[in-house]
């Protein structure tokens, strides 16, 4: 089967040096890439944002400099790590597509390493060619921290599976090409023992995806509904029933790319150190609601600079930390937990200076009660789940113990969504 | 290389342990507990060899730090001594040093820098007065007297100074603030010692009556010592939270091991999560307590642009968040955490101690709502 997927390759001349590599990759980038400008979004999920990313990988591709570190027989460059990086040098002042961020970050390293020849042949270089933008089916709406006790089964039929569930929270749903789905192939094995990782085309029919509207009014992430959606088997990733150890590869490598600034290209500010500004707005603020001279409030100010500076130092620190291999990779958890503690505070902190400005303002004054409305730690992994990846994984304190490990799932209480 | 560190700094960090953990364990720190001097000699001596009192100190005087970066290099040594709640002058003997390195004559960094750098010199730094641990005017006041000056005035919270051999003092004058160095034995000086809710340092009120600062004890010129004092104020808090945050380390490592250890109900105590989360919150707030000292240290060392903020950051974030971890950690720990026996409250009293020393958090955080107003001015 290996033989049928012809993989098309980059134009690039072979044996080139990193200093080769990095003069190449500057001209082409400054001919064929916009810069990034300040203040806007790291990732934009609409036709316009998604239209530009896919452009930019495509111009990537064309000049030869997608996939650096990537082996050349599934369309990558395959260079050193050294020239990574100096693609990531020299990218750090370009717009880079980040809405492929976890074809690259996630799914690549993850078919890399249990992935069938076939889909890797398959499946790789439309990802650099700027063709497919990957997504991730795992959280369900009946359960997001308990993954391995998902819902969605995948039950066997002539030349595959046939998939029925739902999924949840993934951002920019709609604009996927393709998704990572963890489905339950085996309900008679304890949990994790009975699940399985497949590459599931988001087009196929019986899929559908709708927006989920946050408290807050944003619609950035979706749900979907998987009813009798047919995938063939030669879509398994890994083997049958093997589709956690598949997943945990996916969530260390999703770690390791949070503690790497997640971003395609380098980023400045995030892994230099800039230094501790006081960003002026609150004390802006302060003042014009005619606080800034209450004691009170000036601690709560200089409290609101030292969450962020610290926030920030511990950033710098732990990414630094988990690139060199000083720290685990669960210590990221220390960031997402971090995270959801500075960010109700900080919530806290602007309701209490902007007070009752922060219930009602003038048409087109600034928003400060959203700030406390939005500030949780729930997306990508809850607070409670970091923690206990900080106290188990790197403190080594022992689970708390729970017969969902041992017992065949079909014995077990299901994951329930409440009515 | 390890958290920025370089492997020279690593190994610096683990000798520091070795010569502290071999030479003053707990157990030799409660025997200091009573004792007046409360300085171990013999871990004192093996300081000197190690260079803990050399980094501010240019290599011409005998002075020199493993890695050229001083503060660095010496908060790597107040984080050991945090660890061990280890006695003694240390850590305010580098702050004097780093003032007169920076600030000194050439004649008066002569005459005493050398001995600071090889331990036969301890000096303290008075700056603080009995009501305000962060004076916005020193509390002592220097008059011109003839060729010197007279020192009239109360600082108090002075480390060690029972046992020290030189008092930096900051003082101020019509002109400005001032700084002289002074030999504890000068006439017209006296030291008061204090109790202490740190069991493990000595702090002492120490009092100027008339007292004749000669020109030879002038450091930097008078009146305008105000940066000088502020750069020791910077390294100070480096050193504080440094030292803040190895002891809140340690008490977090003991707890972390006896909820592993402890079994109530069926299990390991460290397993329920009521527990385990509350640890994972300390181990977080804890890292954020070490990003934020290095970069406080680094920023300092290097004079960068955040070189006033940071340290002021490190301190509010630090000083809170660890007091309120070894709180926690006694919790945890229920009735053995109680007692004097057990070691958790010598290390919780440290941190108590270090959160009210040098100005509050909640002090420092309005300090900089000041210095972004001075910025906007």
């Amino acid at each position: 089967m290996t033989d049928v997927v012809e993989v098309p390759q980059q134009e690039a001349p072979a044996g080139e040096s990193v200093a080769e590599f990095r003069a190449r990759a500057r001209a082409w980038l400054a001919a064929h890439v916009p810069r990034k400008t300040p203040g806007e979004p790291f990732l934009q999920w609409d036709d316009e944002g998604v239209a530009r990313s896919r452009a930019i990988q495509r111009a990537l591709w064309d000049g030869g400099i997608a996939g650096v570190p990537l082996p050349r027989e599934y369309g990558g460059l395959g260079l050193t790590a050294a020239h990574q990086e100096a693609f990531r040098e020299e990218a750090a002042e370009y717009r880079m597509p980040e809405e492929f961020g976890n074809a690259f970050n996630v799914v690549v390293p993850t078919l890399l390493a249990h992935g069938s020849e076939t889909l890797k042949r398959r499946h790789i270089w439309p990802i650099l060619r700027g063709d497919a933008i990957w997504r991730q089916f795992l959280s369900e709406p009946s359960g997001g921290s308990d993954l391995a006790g998902l819902l969605t089964r995948a039950d066997r039929t002539e030349g595959g599976f046939v998939l029925n569930g739902a999924k949840i929270w993934t951002t920019g749903g709609n604009y996927g090409d393709w998704a990572i789905c963890l489905a339950r192939t085996d309900p008679d094995v304890p949990k994790h023992a009975g699940l399985t990782m497949f590459v599931v085309d988001m087009r196929t029919p019986g899929i559908e995806i709708a927006p989920v509207r946050l408290l807050d009014g944003s619609a950035d992430f979706c749900q979907e509904h998987i009813d009798d959606v047919f995938v063939p088997a030669e879509n398994v990733v890994g083997e049958v029933d093997d589709g956690w150890r598949v997943a945990t590869t996916l969530m260390v490598n999703e770690r390791s790319a949070i503690g790497r600034g997640w971003s395609l290209g380098g980023q400045r500010g995030q892994q230099e150190d800039t230094g501790i500004g006081l960003e002026p707005t609150l004390l802006d603020l302060a003042r014009e609601v005619g606080r800034d001279t209450d004691p009170g409030v000036r601690a709560l100010i200089g409290e609101r600079w030292v969450l962020d500076a610290v926030m920030a130092a511990t950033t710098r620190r732990v990414g630094a930390a988990l690139r060199a291999g000083d720290l685990p990779g669960p210590a990221a958890a220390i960031l997402k937990a971090m995270a959801g503690s500075v960010g109700p505070r900080r919530g806290e902190i602007d309701l209490a200076v902007a007070g009752a400005r922060a219930a009602a303002w003038q048409p087109g004054a600034e928003n400060w009660g959203v700030h406390r409305l939005s500030s949780h730690g729930i997306g990508g992994g809850t607070t409670e789940m970091q923690r206990n990846a900080i106290a188990e994984r790197l403190l080594g304190l022992p689970r708390e113990p729970g017969d969902d490990r041992v017992l065949p799932f079909r014995e077990l209480r299901h994951n329930t969504r409440p009515a | 290389m390890a958290f920025g560190l370089s492997d020279d700094q690593e190994l610096f960090r683990t000798t520091c342990r070795r010569a502290l953990t071999e030479r003053a364990p707990v157990e030799r720190v409660r025997e200091l507990i009573g004792d007046p001097v409360g300085v171990d000699r013999a871990t004192w001596a093996a300081g000197a060899d190690l260079g803990w009192y050399a980094m501010f100190v240019p290599e011409e005087l005998g002075g020199g730090s493993v890695s050229g970066e001083a503060l660095v290099d010496a908060a790597i040594v107040a984080e050991e001594f945090g660890r061990m709640v280890h006695p003694g002058p240390a850590l305010t003997t580098n702050v004097v040093a780093a003032g007169l390195a920076r600030a000194a004559s050439a004649e008066l960094a002569e005459r005493v820098l050398p001995g600071i750098a090889a331990g036969e010199l301890i000096a303290t730094w008075a700056f603080a007065g009995p009501d305000d641990a962060l004076p916005t005017t020193p509390p002592v006041t220097a008059t011109r007297d003839g060729a010197g000056y007279r020192l009239d005035g109360v600082a108090s919270y002075v480390p060690d100074a029972a046992v020290a051999d030189l008092l930096l003092v900051s003082t101020g004058t019509d002109a400005g603030p001032a700084q002289f160095l002074l030999p504890r034995d000068t006439p017209g000086l006296e030291v008061e010692p204090l109790e202490t809710l740190d069991l493990a340092r000595r702090l002492a009120t120490v009092r100027f009556t008339g007292v004749q600062a000669g020109p030879g004890t002038v450091v930097g010129t008078p009146g305008d010592a105000a940066a000088d004092v502020e750069h020791q104020l910077r390294v100070a808090l480096v050193l504080q939270c440094a030292e803040t945050t190895g002891a809140t380390a340690r008490g977090l490592e003991m707890t972390v091991q006896y909820a592993k250890d402890r079994v109530a109900f069926g299990r390991p105590i460290g397993s329920y999560q009521a527990l385990k989360h509350r640890m994972a919150d300390h181990r977080m707030w804890l890292e954020g307590s070490a990003a934020i000292t290095a970069h406080a240290a680094r920023s300092v060392q290097e004079r960068r642009p955040d070189a006033a903020i940071a340290p002021r950051v490190a301190k509010a974030h630090v000083g809170r968040r660890s007091t309120a971890t070894l709180h926690d950690c006694i919790q945890l720990h229920g009735g053995i955490g109680m007692t004097w026996e057990y070691d958790l409250h010598l290390y919780f009293r440290r941190v108590i101690s270090n959160e009210v020393l040098l100005g509050s958090p909640e002090l420092h955080q309005r300090a900089l709502v000041d210095i972004a107003e001075g910025a906007a001015a």
